[in-house]
């Protein structure tokens, strides 16, 4: 007691500047959470509109999510299209938060660039004009974001700029280790053997980065539904090519999934997490990279 | 037609054997995968990996997990040909490995591959660097 009586008086007499409160930093993403965390430190607050096992493509803010980003100085947002709610959710707070787009802080693929299946009709969903929106699936995307968002944070609350530089390159080069990492562990792949049958298009810049072709169930959103010549056709092309494992995620039907594997005697080659972080392992984006190149290569191997 | 009920008997449960049993052949579920079509013979060409050290090193090759080249400690220069297939070449790992982690050493990696233009990569580490390159 004696102690924190000293350490008022301490304060108070302007010896020790008492800590500012953290920037309140609503995120729409699980992954810029997480990026959020790293960049801002004990300097920031994040808080999770959208939270891990939500699907975002589903996802629409509730009054009190919108007054909780209309408090804040900054929020975070994927952005290229994937928050089709985004431009409501701007209206609807004014002119008071800052938004940071993180989409504009990467080089977009357009749907034609990924590596998604030429047979797959290219919708999008989000309004957008051809844009793939999981940008967070090449780690390099991340590491000019985690640059960008430190930028961002820097010009809301100055002084706190060279904590927010300092941090994001140390996250920044744990990142390269971690694109290092995955491109050790994916080369025990034949080229192949590099084709991914997932349920949504969402792994295009994966894809891109490690070689892998996409045969993905549904669109680019988990709200599109395959027609059933589409899974027929691609039952034929995993039968032709041999392809040893499908993958889940957060599917909405999964006999779609089931009829696959019967018919092709491919397996289920486990769980990735493609439209977010998930819970445990899979709860930081270093360990949601790691979960997903771990389970390709052991199933695809 | 008249006969043994019991001959008639056989007769018929005989033809119903012999008409179902290609019907379960085509409609049986296959507990194996499908036989996965036999892989298309490519043509391959050379790759030609020289793995130059800044300092005495292990120098290593592999490819698809297997070593393809693996040096005594204390070669400055090695280097192996292997085929690869021009159309999907697959990746290849290339290590060095010093014996004192002191300071930072470079390992140079050449890649020559026939009908392509060489590639030329330095990778920089302290002990050791390990890292992919694709002919």
């Amino acid at each position: 007691m004696n102690k924190l009586v000293a350490l008022f008086l301490v304060s108070a007499a302007g010896i020790l500047p008492l800590a500012a409160a953290p920037l309140a930093v609503p995120s729409l993403s699980t992954v810029l959470s997480d990026v959020a965390r790293n960049v801002g430190g004990d300097r920031v607050e994040v808080v999770e509109i959208v939270k891990a096992g939500v699907d975002p493509h589903l996802f629409e803010p509730t009054p009190g999510d919108v007054a909780k980003v209309s408090k804040a100085a900054i929020v975070l947002a994927s952005g290229l299209g994937f928050e089709s709610y985004l431009e409501k959710l701007r209206t609807a707070v004014g002119n008071g938060p800052v938004f940071f787009v993180a989409g504009d802080s990467v080089r977009p693929m357009t749907l034609e660039e990924s590596a998604c299946d030429e047979h797959h009709d290219h919708h999008n969903h989000h309004g957008g004009p051809t844009a793939d929106p999981h940008w967070w699936h090449s780690v390099a995307n991340v590491q000019a974001v985690a640059s960008a968002m430190a930028a961002a944070f820097a010009k809301a609350d100055p002084a706190g700029r060279d904590v927010y530089l300092a941090n994001a390159a140390a996250f920044n080069k744990r990142l390269a280790e971690l694109a290092k990492w995955s491109r050790l562990q994916i080369a025990a792949l034949p080229k192949n053997k590099r084709v991914l049958v997932t349920s949504h298009d969402a792994l295009g810049y994966f894809a891109r980065d490690y070689g892998f072709e996409i045969e993905a169930v549904q669109g680019i959103s988990t709200s599109d539904q395959p027609s059933s010549q589409k899974v027929r056709e691609l039952i034929d092309r995993i039968r032709q090519r041999g392809v040893k494992a499908v993958f889940a995620e957060n599917i909405e039907n999964p006999k779609v999934l089931e009829q696959i594997t019967q018919e092709t005697g491919a397996k289920t080659g486990g769980r990735l997490y493609a439209d977010g972080l998930g819970t445990g392992d899979a709860g930081t984006y270093e360990g949601m990279i790691r979960h997903n190149v771990t389970t390709i290569v052991a199933a695809l191997k | 037609m008249r006969g043994s009920p019991l001959l008639r008997l056989i007769l018929m449960a005989a033809a119903l054997v012999i008409a179902g049993v290609p019907v379960w052949l085509l409609t049986r579920r296959s507990d194996s995968p499908l036989a996965v079509p036999a892989a298309e013979t490519t043509a391959t060409v050379n790759c030609r990996i020289t793995l130059t050290a800044s300092a005495p090193a292990v120098l290593t090759v592999s490819k698809l997990g297997e070593l393809v080249l693996s040096t005594a400690p204390g070669t400055l220069t090695a280097n192996v040909t292997i085929p690869v297939d021009p159309s999907q070449p697959d990746d290849v790992v290339i290590r060095g490995e010093w014996s004192n982690d002191a300071s930072e050493q470079a390992l140079r990696v050449e890649v020559e591959t026939e009908g392509k233009d060489t590639a030329v990569r330095t990778f920089w580490g302290r002990g050791n660097v390990e890292d992919v390159v694709t002919p």
